[in-house]
């Protein structure tokens, strides 16, 4: 288990200490922002500190409102691999309680200070506030000011002395670390600007300055108690007045008198990489045709669909029952399930959710935790009936128990053994009723020469100026594929599907052998290219399994697919399940239809075991000759 | 968090001004019981003929009205007891030695308040007394090393005095007291009282006259006279206070004769060998830095009347010049005599003379000897960059108030800010003035302020290394003219 008990800030205030974290944020950031981090032999303290902010600046972390779970019971605290390492969100509490870890870890004292807003329904905020008196090292140092774990109210020694600004004088640095984060937007965009009124929610990641003043803001709304029974000298009751109303000081936990190694929560093991990858990857600058038209790459921006709508209402609808819903996207190859999962991936991401495309094969111990996370979560399993049964039903068995929003969507050719045989009875096996919606997906798009000119646009064309594809039975990837050629300067269009990607793969090829000669200065043949492409392609997601199945190939096949994991589009990128894609079928069926001898006798079972799509998911879908397509 | 426990009863003895007295109707004559407002001090009542109880500590630093600033004793005691565990594992438990009153014998911190006016050998005497009260009930190993004194400014005299065996304590105190800690005391006297009695208590160019009266009058004033040769008379001559016969009251030379005499003795005991027994550690806490009256001279002609002039500079004739003191005591003042030599055990620290009563220092030594850290540093510097400003105690009101920095074992860069801190004593948000640089250091003119106490404090921004370097709260007061 990696969940943690809710923060009972009422009942347990001090407890909020028991999250705080030693030596664990150095374990959770890469190398080069570790190192980054500051030590406690650093004898400027308020360096100290802002080295430790811009570490939290630089990592990326989205900001996340409060989980619906935080109610009557308590604040759920993020473990923090879930706020530091993935999926890398948190709320302004999860962020104070990783920094004030940093902060032990920097030998430096922190308190995190919970301010409720003045106004009704609003949430709190959390800051840590730093003491640059002296250090922390194991206790409060001599000559600290403050005693007690928790103070209901503002400290004088505390508030009266927070630093309005970096450079400011004052022997306290209020830090609204929830700065560090950013509000992620959709298509993976972070969004600059400035808070919600009423809320200190970041849209940073803010500068330390900000970060610094904004925490400085906070504390000056929540003016000490004693502040009205000062005498009423000018100076005091212009300060009083000069304090902003927007925050009420709720309680402040001193997290350096507070903390005890022994009371700790336990932190235990957190995945060493990210199992779900974002529905939209990063671009890839000289893509191949193939790569540009990939829906995951979101070059083609996604063309809007009744089928998005559907599934965003019945992911977010509420349900008291707290019970796991599964929709499963089915329609022929091509037809746009994957985009609509990554589209619908990054709308609810940009909500907070934890959502991406889960790798293959996943380590139960990470299913395990994925059921843990403490956000809304989706999990994409794409092509699930490519062999991936198993890792549906252990998925599915890991997050039954979740309180918070739990979706999985599956994309398939169609509902087949591999559901209703396999998971369908593992379900009654374990007495487990998720929710299921099956989403026929038709394989024309419903906005056909919308998507060809949108897609046309991006790829750089000029709608009008091109020619427009005729009216055919093409599906949404046809269309992309269409309007790649159109933007390539092509004069006319194939009407039909085996030439649209008899010519496709053409441009492929020829792209390959580029970068081959490139590299090599070495032509492969386009026999070859066919061979090893196919191979890859069969065996594509899993660089070692390529090279396995390689050797089989013929020598000069095998060169030039040798190449291939270091650059081709479906082994060497962070791409969990692109086998097999829509087009990835073509060269080896071409080949095998062809009965080329160069492929004749090398693919044997022992080396590439058996062709996935072939064997499992029904009709290949764009073969040479149209296949008929289930769905529809 | 676990706390260390006290190992040692702690006793607190405060300096010249420290203690509240009350007459015997219970009525406080000096200090207050009631935080720095509400001081008092009725001076009708100060004279030595009036009979007073030392019934606590001032328990913070306090302007007396038409007096002097006093240290206050809360924060030391209250580090104390955030810092540690009392000896039973509990809260540490305080209790104040009051005449009469029968002693808390679990007490871990008892604090000495004394008869400030009557001197040195009347607050031993009873320090001997009270100790004895609660240590009396102990076997011999048990009381053996039981005590650690605190003691701040003329408690340090006391405490030597005490543990010299003078007066007849003899070789058992020794022998309670694991070590003695002073805090910024005038071992050799501060040209301060010099000038206050001769010259009389001043704010600005007023004499405040009722204040020198009375300290005319207290032998401590005299006790805490340079013991030294201070003060200038021409280009090659240098005299003690008694030998002063042409300037102060005409008592004045005598007095400070039979206080010079007093020193003597406590050094006599101090000197190796000299009490015939073996004697506790002192460690001498002490500050340099901070513009102190350190050079005394007597000017005018033969045919006019002479004068003493006693200045914030340190004397060419005495050792290591340039090192000022804490903005009372000098310096080379602030060592006993008997550990010219020996800098292991002197510990510099960067508070002025009032708020090092309170220095975190003396939580470090209290851990050192509870052997929970080695934390605690000793020599002739303190161990971080520090600031030394000179303040006077008091100004007048309607007058701007001039502060002037120096930045002391680092050196400032052009990103070096250096900024006064003041808010009236008791009110919450620091009002800020922004230093000007001014030759090596810095300076500020406040407005005029207001008539009262105010808390001031010194911090400078982007030092070079350390980045911040601060100076303790200390606390001046605005008088009407």
């Amino acid at each position: 288990m990696t969940a943690w008990p809710p923060w009972d800030r009422a009942v347990a205030p001090a407890d909020l200490a028991r999250y705080v974290q030693r030596g664990a944020v150095p374990r959770l950031l890469p190398a080069e922002l570790a190192r980054d981090l500051p030590g406690p032999g650093e004898p400027d303290l308020l360096a100290r500190v802002r080295r430790a902010y811009e570490v939290f600046a630089r990592r990326g972390i989205a900001y996340v409102d409060e989980p619906t779970t935080s109610g009557p019971a308590g604040q759920v605290v993020r473990p923090l691999d879930q706020v530091l390492a993935t999926p890398r969100q948190g709320t302004c509490l999860d962020l104070a309680v990783a920094f004030a870890g940093a902060c032990l870890d920097a030998g430096l004292h922190p308190l995190i200070v919970i301010a409720d807003s003045a106004r009704r329904g609003r949430p709190a905020h959390a800051v840590v506030v730093v003491w640059l008196g002296g250090g922390w090292a194991g206790r409060p140092a001599a000559g600290y000011p403050l005693t007690g774990a928790v103070h209901d109210r503002p400290p004088a020694d505390l508030v009266g002395d927070v630093r309005a600004g970096p450079d400011a004088p004052g022997s306290f640095v209020a830090v609204d670390v929830a700065r560090a984060a950013v509000r992620r937007d959709r298509a993976g965009q972070s969004r600059a600007g400035q808070p919600e009124a009423g809320h200190g929610a970041p849209a940073g990641p803010a500068t330390w300055a900000e970060a610094v003043a904004a925490g400085a803001a906070l504390l000056a709304g929540a003016p000490a108690n004693d502040l009205a029974a000062t005498p009423a000298t000018g100076l005091a009751a212009g300060l009083a007045a000069a304090a902003g109303p927007g925050w009420r000081w709720a309680v402040a936990v001193d997290v350096g008198v507070a903390y005890d190694e022994g009371r700790v929560l336990p932190l235990l093991a957190w995945p060493d990489h990210d199992i779900l990858s974002p529905g939209y990857l990063d671009a890839e600058p000289d893509a191949g045709p193939l790569a540009q038209v990939q829906a995951r790459r979101n070059v083609v921006p996604f063309y809007g669909r009744d089928e998005l709508d559907v599934l965003l209402e019945w992911c977010q609808a509420p349900d008291p029952e707290s019970r796991v819903r599964v929709a499963i996207v089915h329609g022929v190859g091509g037809a746009g399930k994957t985009h609509l999962a990554a589209e619908l991936c990054d709308w609810l991401a940009a909500d907070g959710w934890y959502a991406g495309f889960l790798e293959r094969d996943p380590d139960p111990a990470h299913l395990a935790w994925l059921g843990e996370i403490v956000q809304p979560l989706l999990v994409v399993v794409d092509y699930a009936e490519a062999n991936k049964s198993a890792d549906v039903t252990n998925l599915l068995r890991a997050v039954r128990g979740r309180t918070t929003p739990t979706c999985l969507l599956l994309t398939a050719r169609a509902i087949g053994p591999w559901w209703t045989n396999d998971i369908e009875a593992d379900l009654r096996r374990a007495a487990h009723q998720p929710v299921v919606r099956p989403l026929p997906l038709p394989a024309a798009h419903p906005r056909a020469t919308g998507v060809f000119r949108a897609a046309l646009r991006a790829f750089g064309g000029e709608p009008g100026a091109r020619p427009e594809p005729v009216a055919w039975d093409w599906t949404t990837l046809d269309l992309v594929m269409l309007a790649w050629l159109a933007a390539r300067g092509a004069d006319d269009l194939p009407q039909r599907r085996e030439d649209l990607y008899r010519e496709v793969l053409a441009h492929e090829l020829r792209y390959w052998g580029d970068r081959c000669d490139r590299r090599y200065r070495w032509r492969p043949t386009e026999a070859v290219l066919r061979s090893s492409g196919a191979c890859v392609s069969l065996r594509g997601p899993v660089p070692d399994r390529v090279m396995e199945a390689l050797k089989a190939v013929p020598g000069s096949a095998r060169t030039a697919a040798a190449s291939w994991p270091s650059c081709c589009p479906t082994c060497c990128r962070p791409i969990p399940a692109t086998t097999p894609s829509p087009s990835a079928p073509t060269p080896l069926v071409t080949i095998l239809s062809c009965g080329s001898s160069t492929a004749s006798g090398w693919c044997s079972p022992s080396a590439c075991g058996t062709p996935r799509p072939a064997s499992s998911s029904g009709p290949a879908g764009p073969c040479p000759a149209p296949p008929s397509r289930t769905g529809r | 968090m676990q706390q260390d426990r006290l190992r040692h009863l702690i006793v607190i003895v405060p300096g010249i001004g420290g203690s509240v007295l009350e007459d015997e109707t219970g009525g406080v004559v000096w200090g207050t019981r009631r935080g720095i407002a509400g001081s008092v001090a009725s001076p009708s009542r100060l004279s030595l003929a009036e009979r007073l109880t030392p019934v606590g500590l001032i328990p913070t630093i306090t302007v007396v009205p038409g007096f002097f600033a006093v240290a206050g004793y809360d924060a030391l005691v209250w580090q104390i007891c955030t810092t540690f565990a009392g000896s039973g594992g509990g809260p540490v438990q305080v209790d104040v030695a009051r005449p009469g009153v029968p002693p808390h014998l679990g007490a871990d911190v008892v604090l000495f308040p004394y008869d400030f006016r009557l001197g040195v050998a009347d607050a031993a005497a009873r320090l001997g007394e009270e100790l004895e009260r609660r240590l009396g009930g102990l076997t011999a190993d048990a009381r053996r090393g039981r005590v650690i004194v605190l003691a701040h400014s003329m408690g340090g005299l006391v405490a030597r005095h005490w543990l010299g065996g003078l007066g007849g304590a003899g070789r058992r105190a020794a022998e309670d007291c694991a070590a003695l800690v002073t805090i910024g005391t005038p071992h050799r006297g501060a040209p301060k009282a010099l000038d206050w009695l001769v010259n009389g208590v001043r704010v600005g160019p007023l004499t405040l006259g009722r204040a020198t009266e009375l300290l005319r009058e207290w032998p401590s004033a005299y006790e805490l006279l340079p013991r030294y040769p201070a003060v200038a008379d021409g280009a090659s001559t240098w005299l003690y206070p008694h030998d002063l016969a042409r300037v102060g009251h005409p008592e004045f030379a005598r007095r400070a004769g039979e206080a010079y005499k007093l020193h003597q003795d406590i050094e006599a005991a101090w000197r190796p060998g000299g009490s015939g027994h073996r004697l506790p550690p002192v460690l001498p806490l002490f500050a340099r830095g901070h513009r102190t009256l350190g050079r005394a001279e007597l000017t005018g002609s033969e045919l006019s009347e002479p004068k003493l002039a006693v200045r914030k500079e340190d004397a060419e004739w005495l050792p290591n010049p340039g090192w000022r003191g804490d903005g009372t005591v000098p310096a080379i003042s602030a060592i006993p005599i008997e550990l010219d030599d020996d800098r292991r055990v002197w510990r510099a620290v960067a508070e002025r003379h009032l708020p090092m009563a309170g220095s975190p220092a003396l939580i470090e030594i209290l851990r050192d000897y509870s052997g929970a850290s080695l934390a605690a540093v000793r020599g002739d510097t303190p161990e971080r960059p520090w600031l030394g400003v000179d303040l006077e105690e008091q100004y007048l009101a309607g007058q701007p108030v001039p502060v002037t920095v120096d930045l002391l074992g680092a050196a400032a860069s052009p990103r070096t800010a250096v900024w006064v801190r003041v808010r009236p004593a008791g009110t919450l948000r620091w009002m800020d003035h922004r230093c000007e640089r001014a030759g090596t250091g810095w300076t500020a003119e406040l407005p005029p302020l207001a008539t009262g106490e105010y808390e001031v404090r010194v911090d400078a921004e982007g030092v070079p290394e350390v980045g911040r370097v601060t100076m303790s709260p200390d606390v001046f007061a605005v008088v009407e003219p």
